[in-house]
């Protein structure tokens, strides 16, 4: 089997980067801002572990599995605001959210 | 081999007996809160574990490189870590009316936790872990109002944060590719490689965050205003004081002669936020929302002392954060007092002299030490910041620094007008009629107290003074 050439790991991964952060700049539901974080994140891992091909220590992956444990409870903080914010204004759109200001 | 590797880990966790104390007394808070719901009780409870902690605390003379060079413990974090304790046990004092305490205490444990780490960590891991811990306690803590607007300040801190720690571990993955390590202090930024500045600038982003630097800085007007005060208290001290210790070890690996452009843009952003604090907190009317961009405004200042190297940067720094932990500790305290009143505005104080003088004359000391005035402490610590930059300029006639200096010399004189607007209004407005607002006894002593301190630190500053001189051996 061939291996795969680091490059194309590191190719996707800038994809997903930048998917990401196109959903967090357009979306205006929070929800789909979160998604936008975890594709991120992900792009991160991908990388981590592309890396950690070549490192006889295999740091990358450890890492990976932190930041995946971390991400899900960011997510659970996410949505347990979320769900309260939804109770409250009947709408997840952050564009509402607007009742602190200068 | 094996009882070898276990015999230095027992050995290094000797030094992280303060750390173990804290964790195993959050975790009973919480078992106790479970059983006993009583407010008092909880409060009772995190006295003692914050104080107990203490009693494990020691000063590490020589820095110590812990667990395969992932933990570092010297004499600058080993202080700072008694500071933070001894700083945040003054919150239980704190006028809040909170649900839940038991759990609000052990989130304020977390944060406290999540910050002695960061300030300690040499490895992107515990880098990650840290600022994650102090952020997610973060957003939960902001929603302890359980309000509507508090919801709201809580969704914006988390995604702000969201992002930026996102960003901040795609950094630290191109870092680790590149630099073949995840210990910082293995790395050596060096080569002028495009990745290498790519990853470095993400990597930043996620610590700047922390410490609300410009353009970072915007989730803390709505946290601090909707936050807990007593949680704003800690909020706005110890991860601040903790991130800018991480970004001094970050930037120090950082070779200026190859990346040449990382200085100039540490001096650019410092001045925006001095600028955006500033001449945001004129339009303020929210006290705790004005508090909070006079500290962003800070954040830049303190940033300033990261630029200095040597013993007159690690003396600068800790002297403005010492005095910085002691104003926000205060005027917190009266915020939260004046909060549980019902006076949140600063048009609310209108008239209040004629009923409460003595708490006006408090005021009025604290939002002086704020703005850097004699005869308070916080002139002190302007001093020895502006010296310092001053004669870093004069040493490498740097031009950054000298503007530096100056936006931060002329950020003082705007800072005039909008810490004193609620003395303006306790003193000169009238009210038509004036609100019934009495403190008791014990608050009345606490304040006087905790604002006194202010005035003695500048007339008597041996005391902090010999603990700056431990630091005269660090590596700033």
């Amino acid at each position: 089997m061939m291996a795969i050439p680091l490059i194309y790991y590191l190719l996707l991964s800038a994809f997903i980067f930048c998917v990401g952060l196109a959903i967090i700049l357009i979306k205006k539901n929070g929800v789909f801002v979160l998604l936008g974080i975890e594709l991120i994140l992900n792009a991160a891992n991908l990388n981590l572990v592309a890396f950690s091909k070549f490192d006889p220590t295999l740091d990358g992956q450890v890492f990976a599995v932190f930041s995946v444990v971390l991400a899900a409870a960011e997510a659970a903080i996410a949505l347990a605001i979320l769900l309260n914010i939804y109770k409250q204004y009947r709408s997840t759109n952050l564009d509402e959210l607007n009742q602190l200001k200068n | 081999m094996l009882k070898e590797q276990l015999g230095q880990i027992i050995e290094h966790l000797t030094y992280l007996r303060l750390e173990a104390a804290l964790i195993v007394g959050a975790t009973l808070l919480l078992v106790v809160g479970l059983i006993n719901k009583k407010n008092l009780v909880a409060r009772i409870g995190f006295a003692v574990v914050v104080v107990g902690s203490l009693f494990f605390a020691g000063f590490n003379e020589e820095t110590q490189w812990l667990f395969t060079k992932s933990i570092v413990t010297g004499p600058m974090e080993s202080v700072l870590k008694m500071l933070f304790l001894a700083f945040s046990v003054w919150i239980v004092f704190y006028a809040e009316a909170e649900k839940r305490t038991s759990e609000f205490y052990f989130l304020i444990l977390s944060i406290l936790i999540g910050s002695i780490f960061m300030m300690s960590a040499n490895h992107l891991l515990v880098i990650y872990i840290a600022l994650e811990l102090t952020s997610f306690t973060g957003y939960v803590i902001t929603n302890f109002n359980f309000q509507k607007r508090s919801f709201e300040a809580g969704i914006k801190y988390l995604l702000f944060g969201g992002v930026s720690s996102a960003v901040t571990l795609y950094g630290f993955s191109i870092i680790y590719g590149m630099g073949g390590s995840l210990t910082i202090s293995e790395l050596y930024f060096n080569e002028a490689n495009p990745f290498l500045a790519i990853g470095l600038l993400s990597m930043l982003a996620g610590i700047l965050f922390k410490v609300s630097i410009f353009p970072f800085h915007i989730w803390t007007p709505s946290t601090y205003q909707e936050a807990p005060t007593d949680a704003v208290a800690v909020l706005s001290v110890v991860p601040k004081i903790a991130g800018f210790v991480l970004l001094n070890r970050v930037i120090s690996i950082i070779d200026m002669n190859v990346f040449g452009w990382v200085q100039p843009l540490l001096v650019v952003i410092g001045v925006a936020t001095i600028a955006v604090g500033t001449l945001g907190a004129l339009g303020q009317t929210n006290v705790k929302r004005l508090f909070a961009y006079g500290a962003i405004a800070h954040s830049g200042l303190l940033l300033a002392c990261l630029l200095i190297d040597g013993k007159m940067g690690a003396t600068a720094f800790f002297w403005y954060a010492m005095i910085y932990a002691i104003m926000n500790l205060v005027m917190f305290y009266l915020a939260s007092l004046y909060e549980s009143q019902g006076v949140t505005d600063t048009t609310g104080f209108a008239g209040l002299v004629k009923t409460q003088p003595w708490w006006g004359a408090l005021i009025v000391v604290v939002m002086i030490a704020q703005i850097g005035l004699p005869p308070t402490a916080g002139f002190t610590a302007k001093f020895y910041l502006f010296s310092a930059l001053w004669e870093a300029y004069v040493s490498l006639s740097d031009n950054y620094l000298l503007t530096y200096l100056i936006v931060g010399v002329v950020s003082v004189i705007f800072s005039l007008f909008y810490y004193l607007k609620i003395p303006y209004s306790f003193f000169i407005h009238s009210a038509q009629k004036l609100p019934q607002i009495k403190f008791d006894a014990f608050s009345f002593l606490l304040a006087t107290i905790l604002s006194m301190l202010l005035l003695w630190f500048f007339f008597s500053p041996e005391l902090l003074n010999n603990i700056v001189v431990k630091f005269s051996s660090i590596d700033w």
